[in-house]
């Protein structure tokens, strides 16, 4: 890494560009051009004037100038008279201005005329400072030079700059409601500079187009990058152009190439454009677009719309790591269902880390750090801040480096990419979801009508839910004018979003309320202004068209509970309480919910025998002595819920010398078949019992998918013949292999899949069965030696520890573990067992899905395991909690995943998962 | 390199495909094997369940139920009636197992009712199931946990229950019973820090001044995991008087019991007399005998438990069986 000291400050590198190109125009709006040669020269006339004013070597000069040749000129006189420039916007508030001043002592500020009195000290408006009364103004139109000095200017005649010294300041808001001043050094911009003209591939030719505000660090993108390469800035002119689409008219007419846009205005753009069937600009090369997160729509819009070749660029970076510090420039066949932010910038670096500044493996989530020479130098004034941001670690090699945190959730992708996860400040804890907003967000925004999309936690009546503020576009949103008939219409909206969202997302995830906009507001910066969007007061609640309302009080009653207890937004009277993500833990909640509110306690069991609202609510109503339902309207709802199940048969097949019990599930008569077929693979031992009935639960769901499914026991376990002794992992596989092959055969299929948790997916991956299109391996046991050595600690744990028996066993003679019958067959197959799926390819395809607290010991990055996809979900298990070993479990995002899995694979995108 | 792109593995069996056997021609190869049948039964076609003959039996006309205990499946934890259906198939007793609705393989359709009745409803479903495949009249119940109370109940309800053998069923305090508890449980606890901790948050923690003093305590270890420990599910038996006159009505008409304890059930029962003391007023008639494991826990996890349990409540069964 080179030393800040080393790096040439921009200013020398944009005065070789005068040199070399001092006739090439480098600057250009509306009738005023300038050519290298006079915007070197109105610079340094800049510079006389403010030494004239008395401006010294680092200072700090304040610049509250419209976009305009003579600002970009004043930006770099102030860097040859040896100062720092500070952008101050004119539409700011004239006390958040005043305390830029006061924060950065500006003595001397170059301003419009017009602007003058947002800086005067005896406007009684605001609270006084002293700053007004002692600025010097130095008005921009006195410093535009009519006439060009006929010889070059000697560079030795102004300031000697060097790479440590502060090149400018930008403000960016602060969570304290001031702004805070980020000090960014010459080194810093040069580094940006040089990178951005690689990456961006800039050349003399370039037309770039100086679009932003000044105060938004998009403007250094857009002027000094292209300024050390011989091509053109063209201002935006100062009238607006009578164009439905201006941006559109403003390339085309200025012949622009690049375009630097925030998030928000392009995805207001590509819409623009989409809407009026027009394409993009063909003058246009480079397309630039960051600041938020990019959905991943509008960039496939964008490329229906765009017939000739741009390069497309998403790009992230925070002002402290100055403009830009990482890019993804997508491949043609990018798919993804996230838009990543690419890799760090040459001369850049990032790293993830956890909580414990420890980096995380290739697929873990972490908090992304920027390093390098372009990193600021911190805060202005405010130390601890900077202490909190700006952090030192030590590398694998001892050395120190400095990091900044940018209090982003990312994950490093395998192909040296970066995802973005969204901010860590915005993370939603719903009762014990960690939910992060920019997933549900990027959902939101890939359904058509949803233009924009910001989803946030509110809690009423001490319940917290999520709200989603959906920005519709101005045709949408007028369409629904404000009488009763248009809130009918918004809330079939809203329906209808959530509809879609449910398909996309778990129940948890789908807001509750909705408020309809018809743009975001958005700050200076075209971020969204989150403090002026509408409250909540406007919100319409979705409901959701299929979903059976509930009827009678107590019907409503439980709906209520359940939707509090599985923080699920809306709940039909028909909807599985399992399956929601109930377990019996949760119904331990219900049922004292149930004893508080109408006093009466049911055992667990009764949940399990009436998982829906209906039934649980005709139970209870029984238990009360409601006779009120007659025999047929309970035959009725008994008949109506086996409907919805599907259809079972239980026999015994063959496997070698052994008969394996299976039950197939066969989809409800009702429902289309898919002619697909699964086979679920069990876990082993004391696994066995925990995982029993989640399997079971989603053989049922699979099977209501219209999915023919196998659920069966091993040889030697569950209700198979054989005794324990004879469950091995070669004959296991066996099973797997002879299941797999019965099941074809009996659907008449070429291939089926294979579904398999814990060692049951280990032995599934390792058991060679043919004919297999699919393989899902839910938290595989990846080193059967290391299972085998937890499984006999587990034992010996449980037979002191008291918990389970009244006083501490002794081990008898048995080979034993945790209720399970070993032997040295037994024990020599487990221990020779490894799992490594890093060298398979993709037949079957495979995909991992890992449950939150899943580990693998030895293993820091259990993604590592597989040359595949890997599906982080949020459902925790606790397989190493020796106190739930044979308790029942519930995920329903295993659920949703292997769902989404099996009935698209190509939907099949990896989450991220949000840790805190 | 991996040239069979086949996940890496120290195995390399061959793969075979099964032959569909059919099942007569199965079962003459595997006798001992196919003579087991798994069903699909019940008005609902929604329960799962599995026949084991036996092949000389003492009374053709007499089967062993095993009933679900708690969430548990039918094969019974660590495939305790797995084991126990086989050797009484041995010793001449035909079994069934099967899982009640919504428990195990069996499909919840909404059966409503008091849980415990609605257990009875499915027991007597499968006795119908019994004696109409395979004539069966008279039925012998295992039960262990909330298995033994729904067999208990289900006796009450249904006369062709002529036994019942259960493990942990109910218990009701007696005056050693609370003895016992104080000298094995209360006392041993008095020099444990952490039952003291337990203690306090469990009955400080109710004020939230304490309840804030107690965050200084370390965090409970109890996971925010969805999942809940075996056995914590509420008990359903009924109050002793209840239970007196229950005992006796099956003590009367002829029905016999074996009741055995262990000590995963302390908190209930902790000596071997304590079930003839806690129902003082039940006339047994030698129709009741108790077995009391004070050193097994609640579920025979350890294989040596576990043989413990199958012979003695096969040797039971099988007499129980023998006596029609």
């Amino acid at each position: 890494m080179k030393s800040v000291d080393s790096i040439t400050p921009f200013i020398d590198l944009f005065w070789q560009q005068c040199e070399a190109t001092p006739d090439r125009v480098a600057v250009v709006q509306d009738d005023c051009s300038w050519t290298y040669r006079e915007l070197l020269s109105q610079s340094c006339h800049v510079a006389d004037s403010l030494r004239t004013a008395g401006v010294q070597p680092g200072e700090r000069v304040g610049v509250c100038v419209d976009r305009s040749p003579i600002a970009i000129a004043s930006m770099l006189g102030i860097h040859l008279a040896g100062a720092a420039f500070v952008p101050l916007d004119p539409e700011y508030p004239a006390e958040r201005l005043r305390f830029m001043l006061d924060d950065a002592k500006i003595k001397t500020l170059i301003g419009h005329a017009r602007y003058r009195s947002l800086f005067d000290a005896n406007d009684s408006t605001t609270s006084s400072t002293n700053s007004g009364a002692t600025l010097k103004w130095v008005d921009a139109s006195d410093l535009i030079r009519d006439g060009i000095s006929p010889s070059f200017p000697v560079r030795e005649n102004y300031f000697k700059l060097t790479g440590e010294q502060l090149a400018y300041v930008m403000y960016t808001s602060g969570s304290t409601g001031n702004p805070k001043g980020v000090l960014i050094n010459h080194a810093a911009l040069t580094t940006y500079c040089e990178a951005d003209m690689e990456v961006y591939r800039l050349h003399a030719d370039d037309r770039t187009l100086q679009f932003s505000t000044l105060t938004f660090d998009i403007a250094i993108e857009e002027i000094f990058p292209p300024l050390l390469c011989g091509s053109c800035v063209v201002v935006r002119p100062l009238e607006r152009a009578n164009s439905a689409n201006e941006l559109s008219h403003l390339i085309d007419t200025l012949q622009i190439t690049a375009v630097h846009l925030a998030t928000a205005y392009w995805h207001q753009w590509v819409d623009l454009m989409v809407a009026t069937d027009s394409q993009v600009p063909s003058s246009l090369r480079l397309m630039v677009v960051t600041g938020e997160k990019v959905s991943v729509d509008h960039y496939q819009r964008w490329q229906t719309i765009c017939d000739h070749d741009v390069l497309w660029c998403n790009a992230y970076g925070p002002t402290e790591a100055t403009v830009t510090a990482t890019v993804f420039v997508p491949e043609a066949d990018f798919s993804a269902a996230n838009m990543p932010i690419g890799k760090p910038l040459p001369g850049y670096s990032a790293a993830i880390f956890d909580k414990d500044l420890n980096e995380v493996a290739v697929g873990e989530t972490g908090q992304l750090f920027i390093g390098g020479p372009a990193l600021a130098d911190g805060y202005l004034n405010r130390p601890e801040l900077t202490q909190a941001a700006f952090i030192e670690r030590k590398d694998s090699d001892g050395e120190t480096q400095r990091w900044y945190r940018t209090g982003d959730i990312a994950r490093w992708m395998d192909d040296g990419n970066i995802d973005f996860g969204g901010r860590v400040d915005h993370q939603i804890k719903l009762g014990s979801y960690r939910i992060e907003p920019g997933e549900i967000e990027a959902a939101l925004t890939s359904i058509s009508e949803v233009k924009e999309a910001l989803v946030t936690a509110e809690t009423l009546d001490g319940q917290t839910t999520l709200l989603a503020h959906i920005g519709l576009g101005a045709d949408a949103l007028s369409a629904n004018s404000i009488d009763k008939e248009a809130s009918n219409e918004l809330t079939a909206t809203a329906a209808k979003i959530a509809k879609q969202l449910r398909e996309k997302l778990p129940p948890y995830m789908v807001p509750t309320r909705f408020v309809f906009v018809e743009h975001f507001p958005k700050t200076i910066n075209g971020k969204i202004d989150r403090e002026n969007l509408p409250d909540s007061s406007h919100a319409v609640v979705a409901r959701e068209e299929s979903l059976v309302a509930p009827q009678s009080e107590l019907q409503k009653q439980l709906c209520e509970i359940w939707s509090s207890v599985l923080q699920v937004p809306q709940i039909g009277i028909d909807d599985d309480f399992f399956l929601l993500g109930g377990s019996s833990l949760l119904v331990t909640q219900v049922v004292a919910r149930l004893k508080n509110q109408l006093g009466l306690e049911l055992p667990v069991r009764d949940f399990f025998a009436n998982p829906t609202i209906e039934l649980a609510a005709r139970h209870i109503q029984a238990m009360l002595g409601d006779e009120s339902k007659t025999a047929d309207e309970a035959t009725a709802a008994i008949q109506s819920q086996r409907d919805r199940l599907p259809v079972m048969e239980a026999f015994f097949l063959p496997s070698g010398s052994h008969d394996l019990f299976a039950v197939h599930y066969s989809p409800p008569s009702r429902q289309t078949r898919r002619n697909r077929a699964v086979v679920l693979c069990h876990a082993y031992g004391h696994e066995y019992a925990r995982s029993y009935r989640n399997l079971q639960q989603l053989a049922v769901h699979l099977a209501q998918q219209g999915f023919d499914v196998l659920r069966f026991d091993y040889a030697g376990t569950g209700n198979s013949h054989g005794n324990a002794l004879e469950a091995s992992p070669h004959v296991m596989m066996k099973n797997i292999r002879d299941v797999s092959n019965w099941m074809r055969q009996r659907h008449e299929l070429d291939s089926v899949s294979l579904i398999g948790i814990r060692l049951g997916a280990t032995l599934a991956a390792c058991s060679a069965a043919t004919g297999i299109d699919q393989q899902l391996l839910w938290d595989p046991v990846v080193c059967g030696e290391t299972f085998l050595q937890s499984l006999d600690e587990l034992h010996s744990e449980t037979l002191s520890n008291e918990m389970r028996f009244a006083r501490p066993r002794q081990s008898s003679s048995i080979d034993q573990a945790y209720g399970t019958r070993l032997n040295h067959v037994i024990r020599r197959q487990l221990s020779q067992l490894k799992l490594n799926l890093s060298d398979s390819q993709d037949d079957p395809a495979t995909t991992l899905l890992l449950s939150r607290d899943y580990v693998v010991p030895g293993i820091d990055a259990p993604q590592s395991l597989i040359n595949g996809s890997v599906i982080q979900m949020d459902d925790e298990i606790g397989w190493d909690r020796p106190e739930l070993n044979e308790s029942a479990f519930s995920s329903p995002g295993a659920i949703r995943h292997i769902t989404k899995l099996l009935v698209d694979e190509s939907d099949a995108g990896c989450a991220i998962e949000v840790q805190s | 390199m991996n040239p069979t792109n086949t996940p890496t593995t120290s195995f390399a069996s061959p793969t075979i495909v099964p032959t569909l056997v059919p099942s007569k021609q199965r079962a003459a190869k595997r006798e001992h094997a196919t003579a087991e049948q798994a069903v699909v039964f019940g008005s609902q076609n929604h329960l799962v369940g599995i026949y084991h003959p036996t092949t000389n039996p003492v009374d053709a006309e007499t089967a062993v139920i095993f009933v679900t205990p708690g969430m548990l499946h039918n094969a019974g934890p660590f495939r305790l009636h797995v084991d126990i259906a086989r050797q009484l198939g041995c010793r001449g007793v035909a079994s069934f197992r099967f899982d009640l609705s919504g428990i195990g393989e069996s499909l919840p359709v909404g059966a409503s009712g008091r849980s415990i009745d609605r257990a009875s409803d499915e027991i007597r479903e499968a006795i119908d199931w019994l004696q109409e495949q395979h004539g069966i009249q008279n039925v012998i119940l295992f039960g262990l946990c909330s298995g033994a109370d729904d067999s208990i109940h289900a006796a009450q309800r249904d006369s062709r229950v002529s036994g019942i053998i259960t493990m942990d069923a109910c218990g009701f305090s007696t005056r050693r019973f609370r003895w016992n508890r104080i000298r094995h449980h209360y006392v041993p606890r008095l020099a444990s820090l952490d039952a003291w901790k337990r203690l306090s948050r469990r009955v400080l923690g109710k004020t939230s001044a304490l309840a804030w003093l107690l965050q200084l305590l370390p965090d409970s270890s109890s996971p925010e995991y969805s999942t809940m420990p075996i056995g914590s599910d509420l008990r359903e038996y009924p109050a002793r008087e209840i239970a007196e006159v229950e005992f006796q009505s099956l003590v009367d008409r002829g029905c016999r019991l074996h009741m055995i304890y262990t000590g995963g059930a302390l908190e209930i029962y902790n000596y071997a007399e304590q079930f003839f003391e806690m129902l003082p007023g039940v006339r047994w008639n030698d129709q009741a005998t108790v077995d009391f494991y004070p050193e097994m826990d609640h579920v025979a996890i350890l294989c040596e438990d576990r043989k413990k349990i199958v012979d003695r409540v096969t040797e039971r069964a099988v007499e129980f069986a023998q006596q029609g």
